[in-house]
């Protein structure tokens, strides 16, 4: 709708053909070691970051490279009406779980999730909206977000990002 | 050679493309001896000499050497011997004046309580229509050696937004003049014109002072004449310039005064205290870019073959469009009932409605019975709203029904194709006719019939999220639309030929035809103590021929004081 928002995505895909592997949080070797009390700690750190840095990318519009980033087989395909993601860490379901082995976490957070719909060119008036460019539609919604945290060889990496109704 | 002022609406004149050459032609002898003016000019600036500083824009340097010669640098280039003109309005001055040699000109306004300035450079060939003047605004300030430059800046406003003025000019010339957008306005030309059809240009609004303003208008896809103002709202005063080729390619370059007569102020919907103007986003940071509607270029325009084929794929109350997302649910009162509509100077139709969905129709009991997919919703009560397209007639008609059962009276708008300038645009005609029917009491001498009270009424229509637009009926033939910004701004505006029916108290049938542009029949129920409307739209493109739904909730924007000005002869 802002023409900010268009120039960040239109950025994203000028940008988009360097998408690298996906991103991995690397863990101090104590945290790796795991299990101690320190190393929990650590891991909550690292996963923080690696939460941040996937809801970075959503919000500036760099929705492939916030895909990349999710590395299990099923995961979720980002919904393109999304433009931007504000999470609530202060509300109830702001759990993160980390299993007892060390190597998955999962995440609840609340959220207002902004989205942005094309209208429809099926009308005249639709197609002046477009011409000035206005031809989008926010709207907010409150949901879950619900992040699968694995941990690899090398680090906390994301597998999967869930938005579910609260 | 054409006419200065076309006798047939601006969208269907055959404007000259005229070149470079012609253009800089014209404007030669012009840009020597200044616009022509037939109010006093201001003399007060004669010997004088006058720099001014624009942010990001030109730096001018002036001197007068007489009430119509003056010589000008721009930057650090030569002085250049130009003729121009002047017209003080209070205490804001307005300079104007072209560049010899070139296709470039100034228009400059002096607010000399503030020493602010707002200049419009303007030139032609900026577009593919080379005719169509082009602007670019820059604000700045008169330069004083010894004196700090002011601070502040003047500014694009919505505060003009909602106004309207019958302005008569020292030239003769009449115009309703309506700033119902920030960004656009629409004209009705009362004497150059025969005042029945209104038009739309871009318009720019600049606030010099809560009572002085700086309004411009493009008349885009048109002659592409630039007009520029200065508007005193107290004195009901505007003093200003024109410079453009008219439609016999005539240079029209001239001051005028103007006496106004105040029309009214409509609503609007902008959130309380946001008083931003330019509320259309520049496509691009390219000298004076701004988004111009231009549907006479964008539309699909098919030939009678092509509209035939088209006419064949019928596309008939499919799918929801964005035009009724607040659409109101259909009603299937009408099936298993039968009737006949009797239309003054057009066809009896016959009426077989076998379901909810699906009527039969014959015309003046002949001929085998057709089947069609139709569609109906109620009004007020005793009303209905039906529709559909007669399949195989040789212009691929459509009627729109309002069925009026406490008064056995109907009127169907009816559309059709083939129209002699693009095939595939609609035209349309109003039939007045009554309902034979059993238990239907029927005045066969009594008619729905035309009315003006719509006329100068502005009503907000919000189709489905994020598409909500304004009506402004602002000729007893013309409805013109405005497309709200996200902040609720008026930004790009059109308009068309429109029809207005009154059914019986607060229910109006409304059509407007969108000429040029896109070549749909809107057709709608206005429903005034609902605020509510049941419509049909009526298109044919290359997809196919469409009926589809048209549902809105409104709101009553105001009215403007315009009875006295209607044509309707």
């Amino acid at each position: 709708m802002t023409k900010d928002l268009k120039t960040s995505r239109r950025s994203f895909l000028k940008s988009g053909a360097m998408i690298a592997a996906p991103l991995v949080v690397a863990m101090p070797a104590a945290a790796i070691a795991g299990g101690t009390r320190e190393g929990a700690g650590a891991d909550e750190q690292a996963i923080a970051r690696l939460r941040e840095r996937w809801l970075d990318h959503v919000n500036s519009g760099a929705h492939a490279e916030a895909q990349a980033m999710l590395t299990g087989r099923s995961a979720c395909r980002i919904d393109e009406n999304i433009c931007g993601i504000a999470a609530d860490y202060r509300a109830e379901a702001g759990t993160l779980t980390i299993a007892g082995d060390g190597r998955s976490a999962l995440q609840r957070v609340h959220c207002t999730v902004d989205m942005e719909t094309a209208i429809e060119k099926d009308c005249t008036l639709a197609l002046m909206a477009h011409a000035q460019g206005t031809g989008q539609v926010r709207h907010q919604e409150t949901r879950l977000l619900i992040l699968a945290f694995a941990r690899a060889d090398a680090g906390w990496v994301i597998e999967d990002a869930r938005l579910t109704a609260v | 050679m054409g006419t200065p002022y076309p006798d047939v609406p601006l969208y269907r004149y055959p404007y000259t493309k005229l070149t470079e050459q012609q253009i800089l032609a014209r404007l030669t002898p012009k840009a020597k001896a200044g616009p022509e003016s037939q109010s006093a000019r201001y003399d007060g600036l004669v010997g004088q000499s006058l720099r001014i500083v624009t942010d990001g824009g030109p730096t001018l340097s002036y001197r007068f050497r007489s009430p119509t010669q003056l010589a000008v640098s721009e930057g650090e280039g030569r002085p250049i011997e130009a003729g121009y003109g002047a017209l003080l309005q209070d205490h804001v001055l307005l300079i104007t004046h072209l560049i010899p040699g070139t296709q470039r000109g100034y228009v400059v306004t002096i607010d000399q309580k503030t020493r602010l300035v707002t200049v419009f450079d303007l030139w032609f060939s900026g577009y593919q229509d080379k005719r169509e003047a082009m602007r670019a605004i820059f604000f700045g300030y008169v330069d004083q050696p010894g004196s700090k430059p002011p601070a502040a800046r003047q500014a694009t406003t919505n505060r003009m937004e909602g106004k309207a003025f019958h302005w008569t000019q020292d030239t003769g010339a009449e115009t309703l003049e309506f700033y119902a957008s920030a960004a656009y306005s629409h004209f009705v030309e009362l004497t150059r014109l025969d005042g029945k059809q209104g038009y739309c240009g871009p318009s720019d609004y600049v606030r010099i002072s809560e009572e002085l303003y700086i309004v411009t208008r493009t008349e885009c896809e048109f002659s592409g004449i630039f007009t520029a103002y200065i508007v005193d709202l107290h004195r009901q005063e505007q003093a200003g310039m024109r410079l453009g080729f008219n439609g016999a390619d005539e240079l029209e370059y001239y001051l005028f005064r103007g006496k106004g007569e105040w029309l009214g102020q409509i609503a609007q919907f902008e959130p309380f205290g946001d008083v931003s103007g330019s509320p259309v986003a520049r496509p691009d940071d390219s000298k004076g870019a701004r988004r111009v509607y231009r549907p006479i270029h964008t539309m699909s325009k098919l030939t009678k073959e092509e509209t035939a084929r088209a006419a064949q794929k019928l596309k008939i109350f499919e799918a929801r469009t964005s035009m009724a997302g607040n659409g109101s649910d259909p009603t299937d009162q009408l099936a298993g009932k039968s009737m006949v509509v009797r239309y003054d100077g057009g066809p009896a139709m016959a009426y077989q409605f076998v379901s909810g969905d699906t009527l039969r129709w014959r015309a003046n009991d002949r001929g085998d019975w057709t089947e069609a997919r139709y569609q109906a919703w109620t009004s007020m009560p005793g009303t209905i709203l039906f529709g559909h397209v007669l399949q195989n007639t040789p212009d691929h008609e459509s009627h729109m029904v309002v069925v009026d059962f406490d008064n056995g009276l109907a009127t169907c708008f009816n559309g059709f194709l083939n129209n002699p300038y693009i095939a595939n645009e609609a035209g349309a005609r109003t039939l007045f006719g009554y309902i034979e029917m059993d238990g239907v009491h029927t005045a066969k001498d009594q008619r729905h019939a035309r009315t003006d009270e719509l006329l100068g009424h502005a009503i907000s229509w919000n189709y489905s999220p994020g598409l909500t637009s304004m009506h402004l009926y602002s000729t007893p033939q013309t409805v013109s639309w405005i497309i709200f910004n996200d902040n609720g701004a008026g930004g790009m505006q059109w308009s068309g030929s429109g029809d207005f029916v009154k059914i019986r108290e607060n229910l109006y049938f409304v059509y407007w035809l969108e000429e040029a542009c896109n070549g749909s029949l809107g057709t709608i129920l206005i429903d005034m103590r609902t605020m509510h409307d049941v419509g049909i739209s009526y298109h044919c493109d290359e997809n196919g021929l469409r009926l589809s739904q048209v549902g809105a909730h409104a709101r009553h924007a105001g009215k403007f004081d315009i009875a006295r000005f209607a044509r309707t002869a």
